[in-house]
């Protein structure tokens, strides 16, 4: 069984994948103190309604602000709680070979805990995969037949708290390397709730029609995909439809994200990617990192991390250097899109002693905090057995 | 400019000579670079070579060694190869070292042995002076000096008197008569002193208590003193960490002992 999972603020969206049917359910979680059973979506609710039971209903905010939630005498993070909500959602499916988590914003905290959740079920990381939005869309589009995306294919997607537009733009640079970029541009202001009178439906069309206007650009589309709760009553939008009609042919599936997430699933099962596009979205990176060094004593331009990578999703990414004299080291970063190139040099603080035979080495390691932040830093590593290390460290943040 | 030398690599290479483990090429260059003098021509095995090949991902170099090694290659034309293929040291310094090499090798045997135990004792691997240093200690003082300094390294101070004792009687140097007066303090025999001397001025022994009263009180306000008290003012979980670690690294030397 391959599955597809999409996550907004209020609700959890399942697909397996080959099936039209997505479950729907609410990122809510409950125990039963008496019989220490955990529930989640509209069971965790019905049970509150019962009055037996601690419910969470704030899930999704809990893991954006790391916060604690106490049930009976235990207190329980925004990890623990995330992973007795997958660990429960999750033995209700049977022989799963795969599965893929989107998330609309690439937020570290967020992904950071449902990797975590899906790693304690899993106890593989060859079954699962956490990512955004934007690379379900892809994976969709991927789906299609080059007709399909050959100008722009755009997306609206309108949950209960958010409308957010993406953008897939293709183009060939001059060294033959096709991109595909995920473009996205998010209005917040727009409450579900607002639909609930008819005034208000009015100035959510005029709203969603200015928007559009906003985004869309004077360029050929193939198509327009519109998404997510906000667009499951069609009586209400007709301004906004009538401008995206005539743009593009014009689709709607409420549950895009979950099915596309399958499909990702799929993707990344059958290794379904061609080395030869570079993806662009905001699960990955836009730059190239390069140290500059000395190799065999040639300076030469290391590629640390490549343009493309998914930026959250990058394990391991220390390397080992040695400072010679100049008590500095000098990284290179190579925007791609924009062929900006930016030196960025990380100077050895004056009070850490240098050694004068070769031995200082460091560990020098990148973490990103966002698509656009990395941390970068230095560590003292001593030298072997020879030296210990003296544990100081260099921190600093870098914007690309 | 700085060295490029790629991710850690986790697995360490036993150096036997040198009671050392190595987990970099840039490590294994250092090591035979400065300590030349502690490599013989078991030095290069087939362990050694699997190693550069498998852990350090240099397939090329450890080609190339092997070669040279079925070929029976002059072991400073092997160590030479190695050095220019580590990325650390340059042709300058490669051409210092093969100097230095030949230098070595002529030096006569009573000092080659002495310079090999400085060595050790440099790496504070005091086991692997102590064999070195016995080789000539009973016909070289610096030998025996530095052999009784290895065991008071050891803590072991009993030891370390008794050949400081026995290197006085040779030389009559007081201040070797001084060492062994701080050698037996530490090891609560302070009168044993007089086996060594029976006549010995109570001013001196006055200024040597001195001494020690002075350097406890300098220990008591060093940095290492106060990085240990700083330990303690942590909290448990701190302390456990570092108490960890320090039986850590007791434990790999009891090992090497045992």
């Amino acid at each position: 069984m391959i599955l597809g999972i999409s996550l907004d603020e209020n609700n959890v969206y399942v697909n397996v994948l080959g099936e039209n049917e997505v479950i729907s359910l609410p990122f809510s979680l409950g125990r039963d103190l008496a019989n220490n059973n955990w529930f989640i979506g509209e069971e965790a609710r019905n049970e509150d309604i019962d009055n037996v039971d601690i419910v969470i209903d704030k899930l999704f905010y809990i893991m954006g602000t790391d916060g604690m939630a106490r049930i009976g005498e235990t207190p329980y993070d925004a990890r623990e709680l995330t992973r007795i909500f997958f660990s429960n959602l999750l033995t209700k499916f049977e022989d799963i070979e795969y599965v893929t988590v989107v998330i609309r914003q690439s937020n570290i905290k967020y992904l950071e805990k449902i990797k975590y959740a899906l790693q304690s079920f899993f106890k593989d990381d060859n079954k699962y995969n956490v990512t955004t939005y934007s690379e379900a869309f892809v994976s969709y589009i991927k789906s299609k037949e080059l007709s399909y995306y050959s100008n722009l294919v755009s997306l609206f997607d309108f949950t209960e708290k958010a409308l957010t537009y993406y953008e897939l733009v293709r183009y060939v640079d001059d060294n033959n390397l096709e991109y595909w970029k995920v473009n996205t541009q998010e209005h917040l202001a727009l409450p579900l709730d607002l639909l609930s009178g008819d005034a208000g439906k009015k100035v959510c069309d005029k709203i969603l029609y200015d928007f559009a206007k906003k985004c869309i650009k004077e360029e050929p589309y193939n198509h327009i995909i519109l998404s997510g709760l906000g667009f499951q009553d069609s009586s209400y939008y007709r301004e906004f439809m009538t401008f995206v009609c005539s743009i593009a042919n014009v689709e709607t599936d409420q549950f895009f994200f979950a099915k596309s997430a399958a499909l990702l699933s799929n993707d990344i099962l059958n290794n379904n990617f061609d080395k030869n596009v570079l993806l662009i979205t905001d699960a990955r990176t836009t730059a190239s990192i390069r140290l500059i060094a000395n190799v065999n004593q040639v300076k030469t331009k290391i590629e640390l991390i490549r343009p493309g990578e998914e930026w959250f999703n990058l394990n391991d990414n220390n390397y080992d250097v040695i400072v010679e004299d100049d008590r500095e080291i000098k990284i290179e970063i190579l925007k791609v899109i924009e062929r900006v190139i930016k030196e960025v040099p990380i100077a050895i603080p004056d009070n850490m002693d240098l050694r004068d035979d070769k031995t200082n080495l460091f560990e020098l390691g990148f973490e990103f905090i966002e698509q656009n932040i990395v941390n970068i830093t230095l560590t003292d590593k001593g030298f072997g057995e020879f030296y210990e290390s003296n544990r100081r460290m260099t921190p600093r943040q870098v914007y690309i | 400019m700085v060295i490029y030398c790629g991710k850690s690599n986790k697995n360490p290479y036993y150096i036997k000579e040198a009671d050392l483990n190595i987990k970099s090429i840039q490590e294994l260059a250092y090591f035979i670079y400065n300590y030349a003098i502690l490599i013989s021509n078991s030095f290069i095995t087939k362990n050694l070579i699997l190693y550069i090949d498998n852990s350090l991902k240099l397939p090329r170099l450890a080609s190339d060694i092997n070669e040279m090694f079925n070929k029976k290659a002059n072991l400073t034309d092997i160590l030479t190869h190695i050095l220019a293929n580590s990325n650390f040291y340059n042709d300058e310094e490669i051409g210092q070292f093969r100097m230095r090499l030949v230098r070595l090798l002529s030096l006569p045997e009573v000092d080659y042995i002495l310079r090999a135990g400085d060595k050790l004792f440099q790496l504070k691997k005091y086991e692997k002076a102590i064999s070195q240093y016995s080789k000539i200690s009973k016909s070289n003082d610096v030998a025996l000096m530095r052999l009784a300094f290895s065991y008071a390294k050891l803590q072991f101070y009993e030891i370390a008197a008794n050949y400081l004792g026995e290197l006085y009687k040779r030389t009559r140097d007081l201040d070797i008569l001084r060492e062994t007066y701080f050698c037996l303090k530490l090891n609560g025999t302070v009168d044993k002193i007089y086996d060594y001397e029976s006549n010995i001025n109570e001013t001196l022994l006055a200024d040597w208590e001195y001494d020690i009263v002075s350097r406890m009180i300098r220990v008591r306000k060093s940095e290492e003193m106060k990085g240990i008290e700083d330990i303690f003012l942590m909290g448990s979980s701190y302390i456990k960490e570092n108490v960890l670690s320090r039986i850590k690294i007791w434990k790999e030397k009891f090992r090497f002992i045992g």
